[in-house]
């Protein structure tokens, strides 16, 4: 059986929640719920596009800087013999 | 060397060397001698025809290899049973003075290709906790080189490295460099790595992808080098871990219990001009960026371009450069994995042989290498030549036998200018004891590693007394099935590399077994030609075919040989049993224990391209590490994108892929678009994968 749409947002918010290292325990979900119920006040229609909009916002999710790929190059050279 | 380095000071162990040296050659040539006569009393014409001096000539040139394998193994034994090489490096300072050497600053490098993320990752973090152990990890950065050229596979690579980052606190200090072109393989890997950051650092470490190496061997590697400047490459002896078919089972038998008589032997007779392996050694960043580039042959053919193995002659410029490279056997806690099956092995083995064999061009021309180093580069090309050279010695005995049946015997041959005719004369005791003689020098060091194994006190670690010597007895049948397969291989491989054929540079596969397919095809050609030799031996003469069983029986045999010893059942039943076992599946070492069953890194119910669309934390340390230009035509990008909405990356090439990967821009329009997908879209779909709890 598929989800009807209000589940299914209710589910994208919550993935989203956890994957961006959220706990998702009752306060968070009642606060999703409580997300798609405000969204859905305007119509199902683009009800994804501004759900999902509206997480990051809503839930305050950090954007940590990533690790340092590499540190900053100090150039040097290979040299090579004449002959091999 | 440059002005501002001090000239390295000489040191005691040339003279020991040379005299090691000199009884080797000594012994080898007359060892070699003996065999010689040996074969030519067998030869019925006694080595007086064309053909038969063509027998004799590769008959002295195959015996004196093996001898030389012979006689290194028992000096490995005669040191092992003084209680180690009073010459070697380790025994140069005492435990104290190591202890209380401050380390420098020093990378470990990883260079990777298209490998197994999770279980080179698993390595890299157990050498990481192992070294935090010591209390010494603040010395130590850690740099993941990747040649990965497929936007599935370096995404893969940099979500683990991020994890790993995460997991270990590393941020800062573990560094993930992707290079999109593989210019020079992975010496030009290690040399861009060089380039941009060697300069920081003292010392590297050199890591490939299946290593591992334990703390304290990596702080006692260091402080050595503090200790003698004149080092430039201080080389491990790794073990072989993690076996789990039957194939790569006994490679680490083997390797766990005849390794250490060879690498004691070799490294005694090397000292400090010994070869470098590519990987779980230490390397003076200095010296080998100032000597150590390697400039494409100037040759033809094969002998033209790129080196293909570069260790062994990085090893041989440092000498050049006057510093010294040691290998020491006795520095523990360095390990590697066995290709898993037959076929991964030959596969490599390709790479190998025309990497060694291109050191020909080295080896003659080369000014001022030492001549320790011209005999690593000879060791490396035998390695392979010798194939071809049985091939061909087999070929010619097939020959003189047909010959000897089929044609009328030649009483006056025209090489001999005699009145009296030449009796083809046939003396099959002098036969049976040359191949007894033979057997001797194969064997023996096998035997003598058992001894070492029950005088050293260690049979428990190999599972008692007997199952040791089953074990071995079991590896020696195995080994001589797959000698004659790997001489045909090897034979071709030697053959295409002279003609120059163009290979395929590939990572290693280190977990699938073989199919009967992929095996009947492989060596179809090596048992068609056995079963023709071994009907053409029976036709001609019923004592030519038995002598060419030992030959033709294992090529017949070889695609079963292949998959039977491919399987992982059968490896792990042999365990089970406690056959060929060895110290470090008994007593696992952190280290060992770590990699044996890696910690994903990455959630496997996405590919690595959908996870860096649909995680929002992958997705966003994706996009902050894109490229800050865009070369792409942006309808082009527009066409992509618009695909890859609608099908995923299936709907894309390799080029298209890694481009849209690589744009920190489009990572974020595919994220949001993903996360509003229908649900029976392809991303709609990815989506619900996500929602499941369990993912993550």
């Amino acid at each position: 059986m598929t989800d009807n749409i209000v589940e299914d947002a209710l589910g994208r918010v919550l993935a989203y929640l956890r994957l961006s290292g959220v706990t998702v325990g009752t306060g968070t979900t009642r606060a999703a719920l409580r997300l798609v119920d405000e969204t859905l006040e305007a119509g199902e229609d683009g009800l994804l596009e501004r759900l999902m909009a509206a997480v990051p916002e809503r839930f305050g999710l950090d954007h940590p800087e990533p690790p340092m790929l590499a540190p900053p190059v100090r150039h040097g050279s290979i040299h090579y013999a004449r002959r091999s | 060397m440059t002005d501002d380095t001090p000239r390295p000071r000489r040191h005691r162990w040339k003279p020991v060397a040379v005299l090691r040296r000199t009884t080797l050659i000594v012994l080898v040539i007359a060892q070699t001698l003996a065999g010689l006569y040996g074969m030519q009393s067998v030869l019925p014409y006694h080595g007086g025809n064309l053909l038969e001096k063509g027998i004799l000539f590769l008959f002295a040139v195959l015996f004196a290899w093996i001898s030389v394998g012979f006689w290194t193994a028992l000096l490995g034994f005669w040191l092992r049973r003084r209680g180690g090489d009073p010459w070697s490096l380790v025994r140069r300072y005492d435990a104290a003075t190591v202890a209380a050497t401050p380390l420098a600053r020093t990378a470990v490098v990883m260079p990777i290709y298209n490998e197994p993320v999770d279980r080179t990752l698993a390595g890299l973090r157990a050498t990481i906790q192992s070294l935090r152990e010591t209390g010494e990890l603040d010395h130590f950065d850690f740099y993941l080189l990747s040649d990965s050229r497929d936007a599935e596979q370096w995404l893969e690579e940099r979500t683990g490295w991020y994890r790993l980052c995460e997991e270990q606190g590393l941020q800062g200090r573990l560094f993930y460099r992707h290079r999109p072109v593989n210019l020079n393989f992975k010496s030009g890997n290690v040399a861009d790595f060089l380039r941009r950051w060697g300069r920081d650092y003292e010392y590297m470490v050199v890591l490939d992808a299946d290593s591992v190496m334990g703390g304290h061997t990596l702080t006692r590697m260091v402080r050595h080098m503090e200790l003698a400047p004149q080092i430039g490459i201080l080389q491990t002896s790794p073990s072989l871990i993690n076996a789990h078919s039957a194939f790569a089972r006994f490679q680490q038998f083997a390797n766990r219990v005849y390794g250490p008589l060879f690498t004691a032997g070799l490294a005694g007779i090397q000292l400090g001009e010994a070869a470098y392996w590519g990987h779980n050694a230490i390397i003076r960043c200095k010296p080998f960026m100032e000597h150590c580039g390697l400039r494409h042959l100037s040759g033809f053919g094969l002998f033209r371009g790129p080196i293909m193995s570069h260790d062994f002659v990085e090893a041989a410029y440092m000498g050049r450069a006057g510093y010294e490279v040691w290998m020491e056997p006795e520095l523990d806690e360095s390990y590697e994995e066995s290709p898993p099956t037959l076929v991964d092995e030959l596969t490599r083995d390709r790479r190998w042989a025309k990497g060694n064999l291109q050191h020909a061009w080295l080896f003659l021309f080369a000014p001022k290498l030492r001549f320790a180093h011209r005999m690593a580069f000879l060791n490396g090309i035998l390695s392979y030549l010798s194939s071809p050279i049985w091939l061909a010695f087999l070929v010619l005995t097939s020959i003189e036998a047909t010959r000897l049946t089929l044609w009328p015997i030649d009483y006056f041959p025209e090489q001999q200018n005699s009145m009296f005719p030449a009796w083809p004369e046939w003396h099959p005791h002098w036969a049976v004891g040359l191949i007894l003689s033979t057997f001797f020098l194969l064997f023996l060091p096998k035997f003598l590693a058992i001894l070492d194994v029950l005088l050293s006190g260690k049979r428990r670690q190999y599972g008692g007394a007997w199952r040791l010597f089953f074990s071995v007895c079991l590896e020696l049948l195995v080994s001589m099935l797959l000698a004659p397969i790997r001489m045909l291989t090897h034979s071709r491989y030697v053959l295409e590399s002279l003609f120059n054929v163009s290979l395929h540079w590939g990572g290693q596969n280190r977990t699938d077994e073989t199919g009967w397919r992929e095996a009947l095809v492989s060596h179809a050609p090596g048992t068609l030609l056995a079963v023709g030799w071994a009907g053409l031996a029976l036709w001609l003469d019923p004592f030519f075919f038995f002598w060419s069983l030992p030959v033709a029986l294992p090529l017949i045999l070889a695609a079963p040989t292949s998959v039977v010893l491919s399987r992982m059942a059968l490896g792990e039943a042999l365990r089970r049993h406690r056959f060929l076992l060895t110290p470090e599946e008994q007593r696992l070492s952190p280290q060992v224990d770590a990699i044996a069953d890696p910690r994903p890194l990455n959630p496997g119910a996405l590919s690595a391209f959908d996870a860096a669309v649909v995680d929002p934390r992958l997705n966003r340390m994706h996009r902050a590490l894109a490229r800050r230009r865009r070369c792409l035509d942006p309808e082009a990008r527009e066409e992509w994108v618009q695909r890859c909405l609608k099908h995923g990356p299936d709907g894309l090439n390799r080029r298209q892929l890694n481009a849209l990967a690589r744009d920190g821009e489009v990572l974020a329009r595919l994220h949001t678009a993903a996360w509003v997908a229908a649900p029976d879209s392809y991303w709609g779909e990815r989506i619900g994968l996500v929602k499941r709890r369990d993912y993550g």
